[in-house]
């Protein structure tokens, strides 16, 4: 009995406490949360927060109620990292996210640059990003869009090129809009020479991110192989067991 | 009909029969009981149907890329001395066949028809949205609509694309092949061991239990010829990278 009214007055005591510690708990992830929240375009960061921590601590009234019949400190680490794991698996999956479009985009800039840099053959970077955005990935075309007005704005600072995804913190995507900035603004001799600078690096790039998603598919389905050493395994431990039944029976 | 029909069972039925008899033999080697005998022949057989299937779908692929590769590359040779999209077309439509040609002749038609070029290599796009073909079917029909001197560079860029490309395929597809050789072999090296298992067991005389055993060897066949089955889809799968297709609508 006593054991009930403590747990009792503890998870009534944290259901109290839930405005202060949701605050706290959201202030703790937030820098993150909201640095996945503009890689992924997404709103509203403070009501995600709150969602989880409630989604996640819905499971107290379970164990509020369960602690009635169940007893014993396993119990209780079992219904903890229950909450704990509830509340954190929406920032993994969030997290799993960002990386999914992390890698989609280091897969497909060196396929845009490629584009862009057919296009510079014949206009100037500001007219080549204008022309590209309706052709570019889905993703890349609200960031390309800010870009071409930054340009419009302040065409000669370095500073319009290299804030175009620099939340994603990639540089490569780096590298490649300072090359834009230098083939922009530096002489006619000498642009040619970084336009083919650039050519050369993102064949090199291109191939290297086809060529790392193809081995990273090979890596995977060469666990395959181990499917048929399992199946040995299994029969050598019935073999085994077939042994030992039948010196227990002789026995 | 009678005759595709027969083709169709003769070619997929040798493998099938073929298959069934392989693992038939093996089981029988393993000493596996009646009723587990018919289920992994069953198995077999259903395997040897999907090799051949996969085998063929692996081969169209690797025939249509091919054909695809070629018919660009003497596309941008013609488009880079004469620069014009029906010429190039009309001179390397012979190279094609099959989904690319009925693409090339709906293209032409429609060029004939006068419709505009923008709105029939949007329609094409949608059926080859590779970037290297995007970027090609771009510049010429800019070059095509607005005219320009410079585009010698851009369709050498191309042209190295299209050459890194079938390069980095073909390896690929080479090693995904040699992958499904060495998982068949450690198959092999897997259905020896257990045979010799099976074999010493049964001369010390101790063995008894049979319906374990028979179960044991039973999920162990069935896991061999799953994973085979699993291995002839991978290699069977597009030739044209989904990712690098960033023009599908």
């Amino acid at each position: 009995m006593e054991n009930l009214i403590v747990h009792w007055i503890i998870l009534f005591i944290w259901m109290a406490l839930d405005p202060f510690l949701e605050t706290l708990f959201s202030k703790l992830s937030h820098k993150s949360v909201e640095h996945f929240f503009l890689i992924l375009e997404k709103d509203n960061v403070d009501l995600w927060q709150r969602r989880r921590y409630e989604k996640s601590h819905r499971l107290r009234w379970v164990w509020l109620i369960s602690v009635v019949w169940v007893k014993g400190f396993q119990f209780d680490v079992l219904c903890l990292s229950m909450i704990f794991m509830s509340y954190m698996m929406p920032w993994i999956s969030l997290r799993s996210e960002v990386n999914k479009q992390a890698e989609l985009i280091r897969y497909q800039f060196p396929i845009y640059l490629r584009q862009l840099q057919i296009l510079l053959q014949n206009n100037t970077v500001v007219k080549a990003i204008e022309l590209s955005i309706p052709q570019a990935p889905s993703y890349l075309r609200k960031e390309l869009k800010s870009l071409h007005e930054r340009l419009m704005a302040e065409p000669g600072r370095l500073g319009s090129y290299t804030a175009f995804m620099s939340h994603l913190e990639q540089s490569e995507i780096q590298r490649a809009m300072k090359w834009l900035y230098r083939f922009e603004n530096t002489g006619q001799r000498d642009a040619s020479r970084q336009f083919n600078r650039m050519i050369a690096s993102t064949s090199k790039w291109l191939r290297q991110e086809r060529q790392y998603a193809k081995q990273k598919r090979l890596m995977i389905s060469q666990w395959l192989g181990m499917i048929p050493l399992i199946g040995v395994t299994l029969v050598f431990i019935s073999a085994m067991m077939s042994v030992l039944m039948t010196m227990f029976e002789r026995r | 009909m009678r005759a595709k029909g027969w083709a169709w069972f003769i070619r997929h039925g040798a493998l099938s029969f073929g298959c069934a008899f392989i693992f038939y033999a093996l089981s029988s080697l393993l000493g596996l009981g009646s009723f587990y005998l018919f289920i992994v022949t069953s198995g077999a057989f259903g395997l040897g149907i999907w090799i051949s299937i996969t085998e063929a779908k692996t081969k169209k692929h690797e025939e249509e890329f091919y054909m695809m590769v070629d018919f660009f590359q003497q596309v941008l040779a013609l488009f880079k001395h004469h620069p014009k999209i029906y010429f190039s077309f009309t001179e390397s439509i012979n190279l094609t066949k099959g989904d690319l040609k009925e693409a090339l002749e709906k293209w032409i038609d429609d060029l004939q028809e006068g419709r505009s070029l923008n709105d029939s290599a949007r329609s094409f796009l949608n059926a080859y949205p590779h970037f290297v073909i995007g970027n090609l079917i771009h510049l010429m029909v800019a070059v095509e609509l607005f005219g320009t001197h410079d585009y010698g560079l851009s369709l050498d860029i191309i042209q190295d694309d299209i050459e890194e490309w079938a390069e980095d395929t073909i390896l690929y597809k080479q090693m995904e092949k040699q992958q499904r050789n060495r998982i068949v072999l450690l198959s092999l090296f897997s259905l020896i061991i257990a045979y010799f298992s099976q074999s010493m067991l049964k001369k010390t005389g101790l063995q008894t239990q049979m319906e374990l055993t028979d179960v044991a060897l039973l999920i162990f066949l069935m896991m061999i010829e799953i994973t085979i089955g699993v291995v002839q889809h991978l290699l069977s799968s597009q030739w044209i990278e989904r990712s690098e297709e960033i023009w599908r609508t």
